[in-house]
């Protein structure tokens, strides 16, 4: 069943369009990564699903379609985090910024308290809980957003490169937490960047560029079309690069996201 | 903790002042705001003072912070002296308007230094409920009164962050201040209503306004020296009066 139903998007600032008659489908229980260059449309798209840019279109979420009316009803059950967090704060401790939202909708203290330990525990927060969320480092101050979409529980997790300011060990583990978190509570992802290294533990790949679907796939099949991501300007990750030479002299047999599972395959 | 730390920024602590009770605190701190703004002689000034140096010893934040905070904003006294010098064709009442002023700011500092934004709501809200019998939003009411605090201190960066760039840019601030900050003011303006139309986007999707009623997960509860400060503070009101204006 589609979660995120885009049907004929048209959006524009000024005389330029940036979608022109844009559709899109999105499973639910998903992870589907939206890359593209800077200018792609991304946070565009983002701000549409967000109910926070007016367009033109059929946009349906959870059945439910985003309009003016529907907006707290879908938000509730959507998690958005943010490029730049701190844009998003509103609170002076990590503690109160988790809160924020479930004391907004008078969620009972002892439910916020539980929720707060909860995610505070899945994200390794719990140091941060007293301290100020501006004078944090660029990666935790995005953990921290992530907290907050993560306190609602939603179903759906929208991340507009919100992994950017984290450093590539600690990328690597919260991509792991967010593929449990996905696999365990069946919440779709849809994360928007222009790293694919972020992708790897995606099930779908869409690729835009100017508004309109380049490459769509699931993994690791999608990365056959690597030129097409080459040619706007996006790297693709070092696994698949390697097994890709590796293919050429037959030492593997497919693309291979997991670099372990790619030395052992050599291995063999 | 920071040198610089900015204005009306929450400075994260464990004093007991920190650990006020919310609506104590904000009942506390009109008190003491009427006192102040009630004020008529010098004795009474003087002791208010005496009491604000205790409250600021009280807060465990280093003095400098005050001080660094309370320098920055010079302009706003060379103002109140020249207005009330216009008024009262009086020097002496003029320096007495502005250590009048200088007392309410740094009360507004030690609010705002000890208190988190989300707990001033949480007062203001509290202090306020009797008036949702009439139909008011006090939640919301309350909440905006947070943010504009917060937004305060956010212009104050953000005029920081434009002045270091001018300077990056060859605009030396020091060297003809008038003429630069003319040009700093459009940048400022422009950055100002990016971040507020962001922080509205923001509050949008956090549910600000969702709920007539907001809770709050950890109120701390009323002590002694909460009590004390506000009994403190009705016995100052009682000087204040009894001294001036008597």
């Amino acid at each position: 069943m589609d979660i995120i139903e885009i049907n004929n998007l048209m959006f524009r600032y000024g005389n330029k369009f940036i979608y022109d008659d844009f559709s899109l489908k999105i499973k639910r229980g998903t992870w589907v990564t939206i890359a593209g260059p800077n200018g792609a449309g991304k946070t565009t798209l983002v701000k549409v699903l967000a109910g926070l840019a007016k367009n033109y279109s059929d946009v349906t979420i959870m059945g439910k379609k985003v309009i003016k009316k529907n907006l707290y009803e879908i938000r509730k059950e959507v998690g958005f985090v943010f490029d730049n967090p701190d844009n998003f704060f509103a609170c002076e401790t990590v503690e109160d910024e988790l809160a924020f939202s479930l004391e907004n909708m008078a969620v009972q203290p002892s439910t916020i308290k539980k929720k707060i330990k909860e995610v505070s525990e899945l994200l390794n927060l719990e140091s941060l809980l007293k301290e100020n969320p501006y004078s944090l480092s660029g990666g935790e101050k995005q953990k921290v957003a992530l907290g907050c979409a993560l306190m609602l529980e939603p179903r759906i997790l929208i991340l507009d490169e919100a992994l950017m300011m984290i450093d590539i060990n600690e990328r690597e583990k919260l991509l792991k937490v967010l593929k449990e978190y996905n696999r365990k509570k069946r919440v779709t992802i849809v994360s928007f960047t222009h790293n694919l290294d972020e992708s790897i533990y995606s099930d779908r790949l869409v690729v835009l560029n100017n508004g309109k679907i380049l490459v769509d796939g699931s993994f690791p099949r999608v990365f056959d079309e690597e030129r097409v991501m080459r040619k706007i300007g996006l790297e693709v990750p070092f696994t698949v690069e390697l097994s890709q030479k590796l293919r050429v002299y037959g030492l593997v047999d497919d693309i291979c996201l997991d670099l372990e599972r790619l030395v052992n395959n050599v291995w063999k | 903790m920071k040198s610089n730390h900015q204005f009306f920024r929450y400075v994260t602590g464990n004093s007991k002042l920190h650990l006020m009770n919310s609506k104590m605190k904000i009942i506390w701190f009109i008190l003491l705001i009427i006192n102040f703004l009630i004020i008529k002689d010098i004795f009474s000034l003087i002791i208010c003072l005496l009491f604000l140096m205790f409250i600021i010893l009280q807060s465990k934040i280093n003095i400098k912070i005050y001080m660094q905070n309370l320098i920055r904003i010079y302009p706003i006294y060379i103002i109140v002296f020249v207005g009330s010098f216009l008024i009262n064709h009086n020097i002496l009442n003029g320096f007495f308007d502005v250590l009048k002023t200088i007392l309410i700011i740094v009360l507004f500092l030690v609010l705002t230094f000890t208190t988190s934004l989300s707990e001033i709501a949480w007062g203001i809200e509290c202090v306020l409920r009797p008036m949702e019998k009439i139909g008011i939003s006090v939640s919301n009411f309350s909440l905006r009164i947070a943010f504009s605090i917060k937004f305060i201190s956010t212009l104050f960066e953000k005029f920081y962050e434009v002045r270091k760039s001018m300077a990056y840019r060859g605009l030396a601030y020091g060297k003809n201040k008038l003429k630069s900050f003319n040009r700093m003011v459009i940048p400022s303006i422009n950055l100002s209503y990016k971040l507020s139309r962001q922080t509205i986007m923001a509050m949008k999707l956090r549910f600000y306004g969702y709920s007539k009623k907001r809770t709050n997960y950890h109120e701390n509860k009323v002590t002694k020296f909460d009590k004390t400060l506000v009994f403190i503070d009705i016995v100052l009101l009682y000087v204040v009066i009894w001294l001036g204006w008597s």
